[in-house]
């Protein structure tokens, strides 16, 4: 990995709230199968074309990007980064005659051969919806010159599922939502989600349960809609829960019990032996609300999202270099904690 | 086989749904799976009544469409066999099963058969937003010959300055 500064430790718009944004389009290549219909050697083809078509040649983002074959990945390196969000879980679990394009921020990542042929992903801290997809639109435009992707005027972007035909484009924002989550706010507004078009989710998409109050609201529906209308929609949504998030936090943290709680987490944070993925999910939500609510002093929530993604289990063992066990990654993550909260103190 | 609900009727649809990884299948006829899908029993993607109702995947939902009498596909039992897709070789029976599309022209070869199913799920609408650059380096070309019929026009009617912004953008989009 290159030493330069990773996306997420900037913070974006409304970032105490606001987790990161993602935005992600679907793209195929006409006269080849969808991928779960390709033979090895289409698979090898469509991947050259696609790496030709972006940094072949003399093309501009020749040097910012890096591009990697899945099947020469180890476990590790693929778990690491679905645990990073750059691939999907799927595309890590299967991962022959597949490849990644990954920009050197780590902010662009385009897989290849997972369900479509081609999938690019924007990635930005905070809420920056527009800014992210007009980098994913970009990119599209650049390859379209040279792939130009299957398309219909009355279905626009052709898909291997039917449910992403028209923009292909997914837009989502992470939102970490412990104060709504309880009181039942997020189940209203869940509900009435499904009307205009949106969905709300855990935080690794389709099928996953929250981990740490943090929860994905993303479009639904991708056809008849235009990509500044499905942004502008979800930008609107977005603000909704927002607010109200941040209503109920201040109900939540000018209560004694609650900043006892805060005051614990930061506690256990920094005098750890032990600690694992489902205990550091939960002390980490309740630290970052005191974090972004000054509760606390010497952390930024750039910080706090650097030590997220530092000790997740495959990222441990990335960083390690070598396989550990449950037992071992517990008291390296504790230890790691110890050392980046050293220096924070309750406010 | 009869309807594993009713117990009387012929069962004329395959409905599988996913739920949180457990798979459920249903054999059923038509109205007893209308009724089962107006309940919301098989976690219809359509209303989300609770973010934690259970959830079919993409491919589960489209395949349960196209296979069932809402597809069309169920109730047409002649439509099983026959054309393949001339890209792929895929026929409309393993697209119905396994919800998944085998190629960008499959969309072409069996878009009469596809179109109720994406009417299911998108609506009874038409794409808007962005345009492949296939199809925008066509719609270019109108531009430039409207453009070239208002210069021709600009010239005779001696109003030069106008051409001349004209000859600028012609020469831009054909640039």
């Amino acid at each position: 990995m290159s030493e330069m500064k990773k996306w997420y430790e900037s913070e974006g718009e409304g970032s105490d709230v606001v987790i990161s944004t993602r935005i992600r389009l679907a793209r195929n290549l006409n006269g080849y199968p969808f991928p779960h219909l390709m033979n090895p050697d289409q698979k090898k083809e469509v991947c050259a074309k696609v790496r030709d078509a972006l940094v072949g040649g003399n093309s501009t983002l020749r040097d910012s990007f890096r591009y990697m074959e899945a099947g020469s990945l180890s476990p590790v390196e693929l778990a690491s980064l679905a645990e990073r969000h750059l691939i999907s879980p799927e595309f890590a679990s299967s991962p022959e005659g597949r490849a990644l394009l990954l920009m050197n921020d780590e902010s662009v990542s385009i897989m290849i051969n997972e369900e479509d042929h081609v999938r690019i992903q924007v990635m930005a801290s905070g809420k920056q919806l527009e800014k992210a997809y007009d980098m994913a639109d970009k990119i599209d435009t650049l390859l379209d010159e040279t792939l130009h992707f299957a398309f219909d005027e009355e279905w626009g972007y052709l898909t291997a599922c039917p449910t992403n035909l028209g923009t292909g484009l997914r837009a989502s924002v992470m939102l970490h939502l412990p104060a709504i989550e309880g009181d039942g706010n997020l189940r209203r507004i869940a509900s009435g989600l499904g009307k205009i078009g949106a969905v709300i989710r855990g935080s690794y998409g389709e099928g996953s349960q929250s981990t740490g109050s943090m929860y994905q609201i993303s479009n639904q529906v991708t056809l008849g809609i235009s990509e500044k209308d499905t942004l502008s929609n979800l930008n609107e949504i977005a603000d909704r829960v927002i607010a109200l998030e941040k209503k109920a936090r201040e109900k939540l943290v000018g209560n004694e019990s609650y900043q006892d709680r805060v005051w614990r987490a930061l506690g256990i944070m920094k005098s750890a032996r032990v600690m694992d993925s489902a205990e550091f999910a939960e002390l980490f939500s309740t630290l970052r609300v005191g974090v972004a609510e000054g509760l606390v002093k010497g952390m930024t929530l750039g910080g706090l999202s650097e030590i997220h993604e530092a000790v997740q289990p495959a990222r441990l063992m990335e960083q390690a270099g070598e396989s550990m066990t449950a037992a071992q990654r517990d008291k390296k993550r504790a230890e790691m904690l110890r050392g980046f909260f050293r220096s924070t103190e309750i406010a | 086989m009869l309807c594993e609900k009713c117990k009387k009727n012929e069962a004329t649809a395959y409905i599988k749904t996913n739920v949180n990884g457990e798979v459920h299948e249903y054999h059923l006829c038509g109205s007893c799976a209308a009724e089962m899908q107006d309940s919301g029993a098989f976690g219809s993607l359509f209303n989300f009544d609770s973010m934690f109702s259970p959830m079919m995947s993409g491919f589960d939902l489209v395949s349960s469409l196209l296979s069932s009498p809402f597809g069309g596909f169920g109730t047409m039992p002649s439509l099983t066999s026959g054309k393949r897709c001339s890209v792929c070789g895929s026929d409309f029976r393993s697209i119905a099963d396994s919800g998944k599309v085998g190629c960008p022209n499959c969309y072409a070869e069996f878009r009469s058969r596809l179109a109720p199913t994406v009417r299911k799920l998108h609506g009874n609408v038409v794409h808007c937003g962005k345009h492949s650059k296939v199809t925008t380096s066509e719609s270019r070309q109108s531009e430039t010959e409207e453009l070239k019929k208002q210069l021709a026009e600009a010239v005779k009617a001696e109003n030069y300055e106008l051409a001349a912004e004209l000859r600028d953008k012609i020469k831009a989009l054909e640039a």
